[in-house]
């Protein structure tokens, strides 16, 4: 048996889930059924399923038609289905610094087989894009693409400044570290493509995501291609929501997992969870500077700016092994490294040596804190 | 009871949507797989009573969903009423 722990590593994938998130995954394995492709009970049952599903994240994440919402495997995928299947040759995107390599890998793989062009708009030294250096990198751009919230810095964008930056320019947003921490209004915000995964802020199980177009954005063109229970006297994916997009038999468990996991959300209210998270934010930072612990801080300084995800630099000795040491002798489980995110860590001065990433969860309070701040305190040399 | 007229939408989702949106309007629909007389397509039609075409397909049009086609259940099969 293993001793308790205090898991800080919800930015990777949160823990512990809702209970219901199994619950329900359990149940969907138990009922069985494909939705949508025959025309028994248990197949109409999984439809209607995957259909309030839909339903639930359109609601949550602020899309008005919820055909315009797509069960993706996960963020990256999302990410990748609108990259590849928007972005011509001769394209030019403009995007942040701050992207995690679910965007910036996808991007160099069209730069150098499509020969798309990049601008890359570096950050402050806090992570916040200005929205002016976006707006002057974007004339002439044919796409954008901002990472909302950082993996490694926790730093939140002003988004609303940023797409009126790119007003005219389509906008994929990579809201992996967004989503079930702040409000979310796609249509409201003018988003036209958010990618969110499932297994982090939403709470649900991981291998679902889901992305969501704005209204009048253009479908792109579908990575996978096969079977969706529609027309299916056609040799051609349908062009129309949300089947053009999800060939293949749905993740209904997973699928499930995720409106269970938003249900917990919303029971929590995610305007108090938010004021909990601001206020779990100052009192780490709080901490940190009273006990001078020699770490350097990536982010804001400001809770409203940022989520509780904490990169660490440590002074002396590296991240690797305080990670290790934190764990060893202190069951506190946090993530070392460069948290797939090269380019935040270029830009946070972070690189090569990368940070030690501290993220709490919407269950944590301030034992959970002053928990963390006293292991760090005790292995930082 | 039996459906007088079938509807076929676009998507699982659209027959889904319809549904709820014919029901909350207080009619009666019920869903079938789509018959081989319409198609041999693997998705669902919605059926709904005769009398109640008009104001499904107001219903419908007003919720934003399109509807493909319209058909007569008959002894031997369909026929088709309108797009």
């Amino acid at each position: 048996m293993r001793p308790k722990t205090l898991y800080l590593d919800h930015a990777a994938t949160c823990w512990p889930r809702p209970p219901a998130v199994a619950a329900a995954m359990t149940a969907a394995l138990e009922e069985g059924g494909n939705p949508g492709r025959s025309g028994h009970y248990r197949s109409l049952d999984a439809a209607r399923m995957v259909f309030g599903a839909r339903q639930a994240v359109a609601r949550h994440l602020g899309v008005g038609d919820p055909r315009r919402v797509v069960f993706t495997p996960g963020c990256t995928e999302g990410i990748n289905v609108v990259l590849s299947g928007l972005l011509e040759p001769g394209g030019r995107v403009v995007t942040t610094a701050m992207e995690h390599n679910a965007a910036a890998r996808a991007l160099r793989h069209l730069a150098a087989t499509r020969g798309v062009a990049l601008e890359i708009v570096a950050p402050g030294p806090d992570g916040r894009v200005d929205p002016r250096d976006l707006r002057r990198a974007a004339a002439g751009a044919s796409f954008a693409v901002v990472n909302w919230v950082s993996n490694v810095s926790g730093t939140v964008q002003d988004l609303p400044a940023l797409r009126e930056a790119t007003r005219g320019i389509p906008l994929l947003v990579d809201g992996a570290q967004a989503a079930g921490h702040l409000p979310v209004a796609v249509d409201g915000l003018g988003i036209d493509y958010l990618a969110v995964p499932g297994h982090k802020g939403l709470r649900g199980p991981p291998g679902v995501g889901v992305l969501c177009l704005g209204p009048g954005a253009r479908v792109p063109v579908p990575l996978v291609h096969g079977g969706t229970g529609s027309r299916s006297e056609e040799d051609r994916q349908p062009p129309f929501l949300p089947d053009a997009l999800e060939a293949g038999t749905p993740n209904v468990p997973g699928i499930r997992g995720l409106a269970a996991g938003i249900a917990a959300v919303e029971a929590g209210g995610l305007p108090a969870l938010q004021a909990r998270e601001q206020a779990l934010c100052a009192r780490f930072l709080e901490g940190l500077e009273a006990r001078a612990l020699p770490v350097r801080v990536l982010g804001p300084r400001d809770p409203t700016l940022r989520v509780a995800v904490f990169g660490l630099v440590p002074e002396r000795g590296d991240a690797g092994t305080l990670a290790l040491r934190l764990e060893r002798e202190h069951g506190v489980l946090a993530r070392a490294g460069l948290h797939c995110a090269p380019w935040a860590h270029r830009a946070l001065g972070s690189f090569p040596g990368g940070a030690l990433r501290l993220s709490f969860g919407p269950d944590h309070g301030d034992d959970a804190v002053d928990e963390a701040l006293a292991a760090l305190e005790a292995v930082c040399p | 009871m039996s459906p007088d007229v079938l509807l076929v939408l676009p998507s699982i989702h659209d027959v889904l949507a319809a549904e709820e949106q014919v029901r909350d309007a207080g009619l009666w629909v019920d869903l079938l797989p789509k018959p081989g007389c319409i198609g041999t397509d693997c998705g669902m039609v919605l059926g709904c009573r005769a009398d109640d075409l008009a104001a499904v397909l107001e219903r419908l049009r007003g919720g934003g969903l399109t509807v493909l086609g319209t058909w007569r259940v008959t002894p031997g099969g369909c026929e088709r009423l309108g797009p």
